[in-house]
């Protein structure tokens, strides 16, 4: 018995050192394997030829993942854009864009300044009246008065003065000046020029309105008033035909419509 | 009260106190600091002569613009002009004399054209000597506010007087 057991453990550290040997080949093959993928993990062209000949094993884990979130965002975007196109189509077809293209047509003015000009409008800020030699204010209007009159009259006939001689040709005159949203059209007569101040978006229409107006002014109201000597009075019955032609026609405000 | 607007326009070479003789007039406040103008400023001062009240718009023309073209049409339709020198400096008298007969007296007929010697606080016996006293309207000083005052009122009298 004893001697059996004898052979028995002979067997087992032959068999077992033959497992241990093995084992510690192995072993070492996987510590070298795992060095070389470790390599190659950092190394970025080594990476990415790894992704590449591995492209399709790629796509079969991360296409299901990419294609929901693909999916998703591609059903967003058509639903706005159905929501869009519906929008568009209830405004195309609306008395307020058929109105707009009509009017397009006839003043030349472009549907886009149309529809800025519908939705923003134009804010009269105040009128002036003013004579061309001198710079002195003949008359102004304002629904607000907001600004210094006399003083504005005299730096706007200098700022047009300094335009006109500097830059402008013969029998040339200054017609508006812009200053962020704010716009000031010069209307000019022959001993007096207007001077408009607007914010807002102002187009054609609008312009043609006030020349329209202006014109009016010098024919019946100034027409007859001697400008030698600008005092009260003269001043009074400017700032009442000012007031007349664009208190009770425009008020405070007006838009391309009225 | 009867009211009239009146344009003024200050002339003369840069330095010599145009700024502020307005400054002391329109403000009553003088900034001893050289002001150099640029361009053009206007201001307006309102005083009252007997019942008429007159507006004056001062136009400040820059001293570097005296022989420009443009300011021939800042001084379009001016009813009073001042040519203002620097009573220290000669040449800036000269400038004004020869501004006003060759060209206000010619041009600008109708203007009341005053010469003002500003600066008068500090001129010295031998620069008043070099002036021709019977050519100058009004001694001035900006900075104490000597006559100041008393110029503008007398060309605002002469306004209402000549109803110009």
């Amino acid at each position: 018995m004893s001697q059996d057991m004898n052979q028995f453990e002979e067997l087992r550290r032959l068999i077992l050192e033959v497992d241990r040997e093995e084992n510690a080949r192995k072993t070492d093959e996987i510590i070298t394997k795992l060095d070389e993928l470790e390599k190659e993990l950092n190394d970025p062209d080594k990476f990415a030829n790894v992704i590449q000949q591995s492209k399709a094993e790629v796509i079969d884990v991360l296409g299901p993942v990419m294609g929901k979130m693909i999916k998703k965002f591609i059903s967003s975007e058509i639903e706005k854009l159905k929501e869009g196109i519906e929008r568009k189509s209830k405004a195309i077809f609306s008395f307020e864009f058929l109105k707009r293209k009509i009017k397009s047509k006839m003043t030349g003015v472009s549907e886009e300044e149309l529809l800025l000009s519908d939705s923003i409008g134009s804010s009269l800020l105040q009128v002036f009246a003013i004579e061309k030699d001198t710079g002195i204010l003949i008359g102004t209007y304002s629904p607000k008065n907001i600004l210094e009159a006399d003083l504005v009259a005299g730096m706007l006939s200098a700022i047009k003065s300094f335009v006109e001689s500097a830059f402008g040709e013969e029998d040339s005159e200054l017609e508006s000046l812009s200053y962020s949203n704010y716009k000031i059209l010069l209307y000019n007569f022959n001993r007096y020029y207007f001077a408009c101040v607007l914010e807002g978006i102002i187009d054609a229409k609008i312009k043609e309105e006030l020349q329209d107006e202006f014109l009016n002014l010098a024919d019946k109201e100034l027409g007859s008033l001697s400008f030698k000597k600008i005092d009260g009075d003269i001043r009074k019955k400017v700032e009442l035909a000012l007031s007349k032609a664009f208190e009770l026609k425009y008020g405070a405000n007006f838009r391309a419509d009225n | 009260m009867k009211s009239i607007t009146k344009k003024i326009v200050l002339l003369g070479n840069e330095g010599v106190g145009k700024t502020s003789l307005v400054k002391r007039f329109v403000h009553s406040i003088f900034n001893d600091q050289y002001l150099s103008t640029i361009g053009i400023k206007i201001s307006k001062k309102t005083i009252q002569i007997e019942d008429t009240e007159v507006n004056l718009m001062l136009w400040d023309i820059a001293g570097n613009m005296m022989s420009k073209t443009l300011y021939q049409n800042y001084l379009k339709g001016a009813h009073g002009v001042f040519l203002v020198c620097d009573g220290t400096r000669p040449e800036t008298y000269e400038a004004v004399i020869q501004e006003k007969d060759m060209h206000i007296n010619v041009d600008f007929k109708e203007s009341i054209a005053y010469l003002i010697v500003n600066k008068s606080d500090l001129m010295t016996e031998i620069d008043k000597n070099k002036l021709e006293s019977s050519k100058v309207d009004f001694y001035t000083s900006a900075k104490t506010g000597d006559n100041v005052e008393f110029a503008f009122q007398r060309m605002a009298e002469n306004f209402v007087d000549t109803n110009t």
